[in-house]
């Protein structure tokens, strides 16, 4: 059981004592508060800059992880009827248009249950992250939008809002909206996403087109 | 000098080993997931009948065009082009639940989905009847630069019955887009049932 390294004598017995008698958790926690004080000379310890998303003038062209969004202005109408929209009595429309590019390589259907891509901030009895009534192709008023790979199609996102929540001139923020890829599922299919991340921030000016557009 | 505890503990190792080989072998030959549930594939051709479990569907021609006009008037612009295709689908054995949910184009990577934008005149998403065939247009929209790239040329065109096909067959179509010339407008009929 004598080994070689037993019969070692340490050439300062007393210093070695010493620190034998040190507990380990100083020891622990004296690295670490080296470690820190280290890394304070280098600026660890400062405080980090947060990190804002890029703020986008009316028609500039963002691209996001999924997809390329330029939002192109803001409106309010009284209905569209001729796509059968039609809100509650009280009760107006405010429509973001905004043209959207799929980047992606597959087609990708834009739910009206998420809010996805553009949400809208500070509007009176509109929830932040609240998902649009209806979001239309804006060419056709078709309301069932699929994005094609590398085709750009120019949407209304609609909400439905009490009359009086907004007016011409009111300024509404618009956050563009990134869907995090965590990965595949194991027992479902198809990728799993996260919560939304707010990827560009737009402000926008509304103008009142009363009953209808003519564009 | 034989050791009969030695030859014991050689046999358990080697049959060891042997287990482990034959573990690996198989995790690594298995089907995974993918294949597993992956869509049966089903080769067509243009102009030819193709059959599935619950799918049958002739895509009659293919045409490329900066402008379509279906049989409801509608004519919905792109800033690419149209691809559009002339299909007979039917139903074979059951039509509870049979849509025509799977209408894609594929060129190389990039999938495309069959418009749903001229709503009842396009006959993808539509519902089909057992036996009764149901013959109409479905419309593809893509960057014109893709319809003009290499990889066009062994595009498909793949139908299945809903939106999902896995474990289920899906009729696999290929089509030669480069060789069409891109027409400057053209018109589709509305779907109509028992056509041909």
């Amino acid at each position: 059981m004598t080994g070689p390294a037993l019969q070692h004598t340490p050439r300062m017995p007393r210093a070695r004592a010493l620190f034998d008698r040190v507990p380990t958790r100083w020891l622990v926690a004296s690295g670490s508060g080296i470690l820190l004080a280290a890394s304070a000379v280098f600026g660890g310890l400062n405080d980090a800059e947060p990190v804002e998303p890029p703020h986008l003038e009316v028609g500039e062209a963002h691209s996001g992880l999924e997809m390329d969004v330029t939002v192109n202005g803001g409106v309010l109408i009284d209905a569209f009827p001729e796509v059968n929209l039609i809100p509650d009595d009280g009760n107006r429309l405010f429509v973001v248009r905004a043209t959207v590019e799929n980047t992606t390589t597959a087609a990708r259907r834009l739910s009206s249950t998420e809010p996805d891509p553009i949400q809208v901030d500070g509007v009176p009895e509109v929830a932040a992250g609240q998902a649009p009534t209806r979001i239309l192709v804006i060419d056709d008023g078709s309301d069932l939008v699929v994005v094609q790979p590398g085709v750009p199609v120019e949407l209304a996102f609609i909400w439905e809002i009490p009359a009086d929540a907004l007016a011409a001139g009111d300024t509404v923020a618009i956050s563009v909206l990134d869907r995090v890829y965590i990965g595949e599922g194991e027992l479902t299919y198809g990728g799993l996403y996260g919560d939304p991340a707010v990827s560009a921030t737009v402000d926008l000016e509304l103008t009142d087109v009363g009953a209808g557009v003519t564009e | 000098m034989t050791n009969p505890l030695r030859w014991r503990h050689a046999g358990n190792g080697l049959l060891l080993v042997g287990i482990l080989t034959v573990a690996g072998l198989v995790l690594h030959s298995a089907p995974d997931r993918d294949l597993q549930q992956s869509a049966i594939p089903v080769q067509g051709a243009l102009g030819e009948s193709a059959s599935g479990r619950n799918i049958r569907a002739t895509v009659h021609s293919v045409a490329v065009t900066e402008s379509v006009t279906a049989g409801n008037g509608w004519a919905g612009t792109t800033p690419g082009i149209w691809v559009v295709a002339d299909v007979t689908v039917e139903a074979v054995v059951d039509d509870q639940g049979a849509t025509l949910g799977t209408a894609v184009l594929r060129i190389g990577d990039l999938v495309y989905t069959a418009s749903t934008r001229p709503q009842t005149a396009t006959v993808a998403g539509r519902g089909l009847a057992t036996g009764i065939p149901l013959t109409g247009p479905l419309m593809f929209e893509v960057p014109a630069d893709v319809v003009s790239s290499a990889t066009s040329g062994s595009s498909t065109i793949e139908l299945a019955v809903a939106s999902d096909p896995r474990v289920d067959s899906l009729l696999v179509v290929p089509v030669d887009l480069a060789e069409l010339p891109a027409q400057p407008a053209i018109e589709v009929d509305f779907p109509e049932w028992d056509a041909r």
